[in-house]
């Protein structure tokens, strides 16, 4: 089979020898795919021009796996960028790896999400240049739930269609989004939220850095949902936020 | 496949050899039958020192190098420059360092980095002995020598930004384009930090 050649980043890496690992990649035409990469931490790889590394981008070359459950084989990866300025601080580079556990496990493998990769690039971009992490882990999470057709709606009572106009304001994971104080009772499931966050979005207004934290809450509440459990990086990420700032 | 039926401890040992790293089913069988052609006293000898290293091995009590004593033999040198401290994640990478005889330092091991995809956590690393081994004072530089890697980096971070508090200097090993390497096969950020940290000639 030939080798298809995409644009990727590299979500996870596990060892799987003394010199191979294998690595969890989204690609932006193929999706997400799981790949043995033979001989790729041996110095003198020329396949890989020099390792392999998490939230790296660049251009791959593989040969896709031949049943579900088998892996394909990364056969060239050519690094384009490592978003450095993930690494200046603790909050930005926890953000990277939270958005890189989200994106594989909410993905299926070979399903392709081309602007899905565009989003998790512009995050990563984002992040690099120093932009302020929640707002911009905020939009890609709101993509990639989009993208899985899991799109909260946030700007009106999932129920009754109306703003919310007053306290308290709830969002289910199960309804899909907001419940105002009238409909909030046929819903079991549910988790308070703040009514300025519904009003901001309904207005179609820029969001306060507290109202971001709030968002972040709702998206992670829900993601939470769809999971079963928390993202393993969610704790991590929140000690940082607080320590170096949002 | 046939059904060969080996005797019971000679089917033992090439299961046991098979679970090292890197050894398959045919390297175990050639293993085992190698150590039952061999001597006696060779093979009790082997044994010996596989029971030896799991009894007598053990993690200094400074800075967690393999030690057969409390102390391990670079923390015990009175020779070692106590005061620069260099930061390894695992005693490979120790072995390594040591190796280049650069090193006039003593070491920290960390047993591992930071991995929150892995649910690795700084509470799994020595990171907090290495904060009160900087505490107790009589350290002037800490050289922070983690893999370049996502998650070396994060373990870098994080212990820059616990040990900010102390004042101590934190150093980290230069990065860039390796000896023997080609600019060709180069990936842009060897590139990147090789030009950045480029020196007079």
């Amino acid at each position: 089979m030939p080798a298809i050649t995409d644009r990727a980043i590299v979500l996870r890496l596990s060892d799987y020898s003394e010199t191979s690992q294998i690595a969890t990649i989204f690609t932006r035409a193929h999706g997400l795919v799981r790949l043995i990469a033979k001989g790729v931490k041996r110095s003198t790889s020329k396949r890989v021009n020099v390792g392999l590394d998490l939230l790296e981008g660049g251009e791959i070359a593989f040969v896709p796996s031949k049943a579900a459950a088998m892996l394909g084989v990364l056969t060239e990866w050519r690094q384009l960028t490592t978003f450095s300025g993930l690494r200046t601080a603790l909050s930005r580079l926890y953000a990277g790896l939270y958005a890189a556990e989200l994106t594989s496990l909410l993905n299926e493998e070979y399903d392709p999400h081309a602007e899905l990769f565009e989003e998790l690039e512009e995050l990563l971009r984002d992040l690099d240049a120093q932009q302020p992490v929640e707002p911009a882990l905020a939009s890609f999470q709101l993509a990639l739930l989009g993208a899985i057709g899991y799109a909260p709606m946030l700007e009106h009572c999932i129920i009754c269609g109306h703003t919310p106009r007053s306290e308290p304001v709830y969002f289910s994971a199960r309804a899909g989004g907001v419940l105002c104080r009238d409909c909030e009772m046929h819903q079991i499931e549910k988790v308070r939220m703040d009514r300025r966050l519904v009003g901001r979005l309904a207005e179609g207004r820029s969001l306060t850095p507290e109202l971001s934290h709030a968002l972040r809450d709702v998206l992670d509440y829900q993601i939470s949902q769809i999971l079963g459990r928390r993202p393993v990086v969610a704790a991590s990420l929140e000690i940082a936020l607080r320590a170096t700032g949002r | 496949m046939s059904d060969v039926r080996l005797t019971g401890p000679l089917q033992r040992l090439i299961e046991e050899l098979r679970r090292l790293p890197g050894v398959g089913p045919r390297s175990a069988e050639r293993i085992a039958f190698h150590l039952l052609k061999t001597g006696r006293d060779e093979a009790l000898m082997l044994a010996s020192t596989i029971s030896d290293i799991k009894e007598k091995v053990r993690p200094c009590a400074r800075c967690f190098n393999l030690a057969e004593a409390e102390l391990c033999h670079i923390c015990s040198d009175p020779r070692r420059n106590q005061s620069q401290v260099v930061v390894v994640e695992q005693p490979k990478d120790l072995i390594n360092l040591e190796a280049t005889g650069l090193i006039a330092g003593v070491y920290h091991v960390l047993m591992g980095h930071i991995s929150p995809l892995e649910g690795i956590e700084p509470a799994h690393l020595t990171i907090d002995a290495l904060v009160d081994r900087v505490r107790a004072g009589g350290i002037d530089e800490i050289v922070l020598a983690t893999n370049p890697t996502l998650e070396g980096d994060a373990t870098a971070l994080h212990i820059t930004s616990v040990l900010h508090e102390t004042g101590v200097p934190v150093t980290r090993l230069a990065r860039g384009l390796a000896p023997g390497s080609s600019i060709e096969y180069a990936n842009r950020a060897m590139l990147e930090e090789a030009f950045r940290g480029r020196r007079k000639y």
